[in-house]
């Protein structure tokens, strides 16, 4: 049985996690190739991926939010938090078998709010058992109108109050990757994409500035990793509607134009650069030490660890924000 | 009877959650006594229905993946409901009714449309539910074809999630009363690995992973064979075993006790 490690996703209902999700595993097979490795769903994971990614493959020229009828649902949970599902993928060296199971955990976004109990108990045991966090961001709540609907649709708040709870001690080390979604407007150049940093730096001052405390600082790295969950839109307008609610429109930007996400590699590479290191170095050699050094076995993973930091953006968006010993050998 | 509805409302803050509704029409947030083995066997995008005889001998009846036109959260995606009946023996022969009806609906446009009615966006949770309409829904969709209580074929099928299939199942609800063992007895979803809905015993099982288009006889799993069939388990049991030799040992010691004092009196 492989060794397993665990991702979860974090944000509010509609924000995106399970897009990002999608449009992330859509990259797997080709990030992980030039690694020389591979990350193979399983016959479930795949359906059900394979279906998300056709739902947002279908969608028309100009919708509201990033999904209309067709497109991707909300995710629930038939009988409880514990009955969510995983999607599961192996992870080995092309040549051999598979090393690591990588799960991500989804689940709906309304468990992060105080009112569902249950559900917010399952998102802390989810932080704190996972060894990487993807937060997805609303990325146009947070730049339109000076962030006017940040707080309610990313709801910064309440994901800091689980980070307290779930961080207050930390015996390993964590990922934490916060990935603005539905960015395409805002990654036109640098001067926005910097731009769009600097907003997330402001809008989750107390949430970095907890992870940079000294004594967990040391076990945290922090990476900002926008992408492009569509690729083919661009934002068109905020409309208040009934309830007061806002709805974000948004159009192709053009009649034609394909499903095209970009950058989800990216968030990809920084998880597989993250989670290989920690998984080479938590192997148990113990008395076994001159051994291991003698014959050399982690040298294809080193290598694939340092693959993947080569390929890794540090500019137009993306920034290690805290804890970048964590991500190299 | 217990009724529980899962779905959510329009608002960003108001996801989904089960909703128990009480026999004053009251709802509480509350799940129903779903098995954890459950949500393992169906594919939560697809409409799927599910049966399961409890430990505490209720049986569970679960429609899932309901989807009402026109119902929308607040980023126009669909809004989905699922609906779970918990009742006792004697609700038996409603929950197979409704079960069959569920199953010969193709995406269950009746069933969908009274629900519509009994459950509606607003309340404290972003969705209410009304009692009487809920009755009437039962009432509707409820196929009024007098139903019989053949004792079932107890060997488990599994088979291919299509109409053909489904009616057939439909039928076989109406005409026979379901196994006594308590489990999961029927599964119809969607995208479904056949080898999770055969490891887990389910006596008839529909899957849209399943390859070709008549019923296949599964060996049944251990713990499903009915009451009858579990005599010449039973007489295996060491506990069995040892109570018969503790029986035997204290009548021979209560014998031979009787015998010494009858000895001692002459």
């Amino acid at each position: 049985m492989p060794k397993e490690l665990n991702i979860t996703m974090l944000g509010a209902s509609g924000v995106g996690k399970t897009t990002l999700l999608t449009s992330m595993y859509e990259q797997f097979e080709a990030t992980s190739r030039q690694a020389n490795l591979h990350l193979k769903p399983d016959i479930e994971t795949a359906a059900i991926l394979e279906r998300y990614l056709a739902q947002l493959k279908s969608l028309t020229y100009e919708f509201k939010a990033d999904e209309r009828t067709k497109g991707i649902r909300g995710t629930l949970a038939v009988a409880g938090p514990e009955s969510l599902p995983s999607y599961r993928f192996d992870l080995g060296l092309n040549d051999k078998k598979d090393d690591l199971r990588l799960q991500f955990r989804d689940y709906p976004g309304g468990y992060i709010l105080p009112s569902d109990v249950a559900g917010r108990r399952f998102v802390q045991k989810m932080l704190r058992e996972c060894a990487a966090v993807i937060v997805a961001i609303d990325t146009p709540a947070l730049m339109e109108l000076n962030g006017r609907w940040h707080e309610v649709r990313n709801k910064p708040d309440e994901i800091m109050t689980l980070f307290k709870t779930a961080y207050q001690k930390l015996d390993e080390p964590k990922l934490v990757i916060l990935a603005p979604v539905k960015c395409e407007t805002y990654m036109q150049d640098e001067v926005s994409a910097n731009n769009l940093i600097k907003q997330i730096q402001e809008k989750y001052a107390p949430l970095l500035e907890f992870f940079q405390e000294p004594r967990r600082a040391d076990k945290i790295a922090v990476v900002t990793t926008p992408v492009q969950t569509v690729g083919c839109v661009v934002f068109l307008k905020i409309e208040v509607e009934n309830l007061n609610q806002p709805r974000f429109y948004f159009r192709k930007t053009s009649f034609d134009a394909k499903y095209s996400p970009q950058d989800s590699e990216q968030l990809l590479r920084y998880l597989l650069r993250f989670l290989l290191k920690v998984y080479i170095q938590n192997r148990n050699w113990s008395m076994f030490n001159v051994v291991r050094e003698l014959f050399n076995p982690d040298a294809q993973l080193k290598q694939a660890v340092e693959q993947f930091a080569q390929g890794c953006k540090t500019n137009g968006g993306f920034a290690v924000l805290q804890g970048k010993s964590l991500l190299t050998l | 009877m217990d009724i529980y509805i899962q779905s959510r409302g329009f608002e960003q803050d108001y996801d989904y959650r089960w909703l128990q509704v009480g026999n004053d029409g009251s709802i509480q947030p509350k799940l129903p006594p779903i098995g954890l083995t459950v949500p393992s066997l169906i594919d939560r995008e697809t409409p799927t229905v599910v049966l399961e005889r409890l430990m505490d001998n209720q049986l569970l009846l679960l429609l899932t993946g309901l989807e009402p036109k026109g119902r929308v959260d607040f980023l126009d995606r669909q809004i989905r409901i699922a609906m779970a009946w918990v009742g006792a023996t004697a609700d038996e022969p409603l929950l197979r009714s409704l079960a069959a009806a569920a199953l010969i609906d193709e995406d269950y446009h009746p069933l969908v449309e009274q629900l519509n009615q009994a459950v509606c966006l607003g309340g404290n949770y972003g969705f209410q539910v009304s009692l009487p309409e809920m009755q009437r829904l039962v009432t509707v969709i409820r196929n009024p074809q007098q139903l019989s209580n053949q004792p079932p074929t107890l060997t488990p099928k599994i088979g291919r999630n299509i109409a053909k299939l489904r009616h057939e199942l439909a039928k076989e609800l109406r005409t026979c009363h379901l196994p006594p063992t308590s489990g999961i007895l029927l599964v119809v979803t969607g995208i479904k690995k056949p080898e999770a809905l055969q490891e887990a015993g389910v006596w008839r099982s529909l899957s849209t992973l399943v390859e070709g288009e008549s019923w296949q006889d599964l060996s049944p799993q251990p713990g499903f064979l009915p009451a009858n069939f579990q005599e010449g388990i039973r007489s295996k049991n060491p506990l069995i075993w040892l109570m018969v030799l503790i029986s035997i040992l204290s009548y021979w010691l209560a014998s031979l006790l009787k015998l010494l004092s009858s000895q001692k009196d002459t």
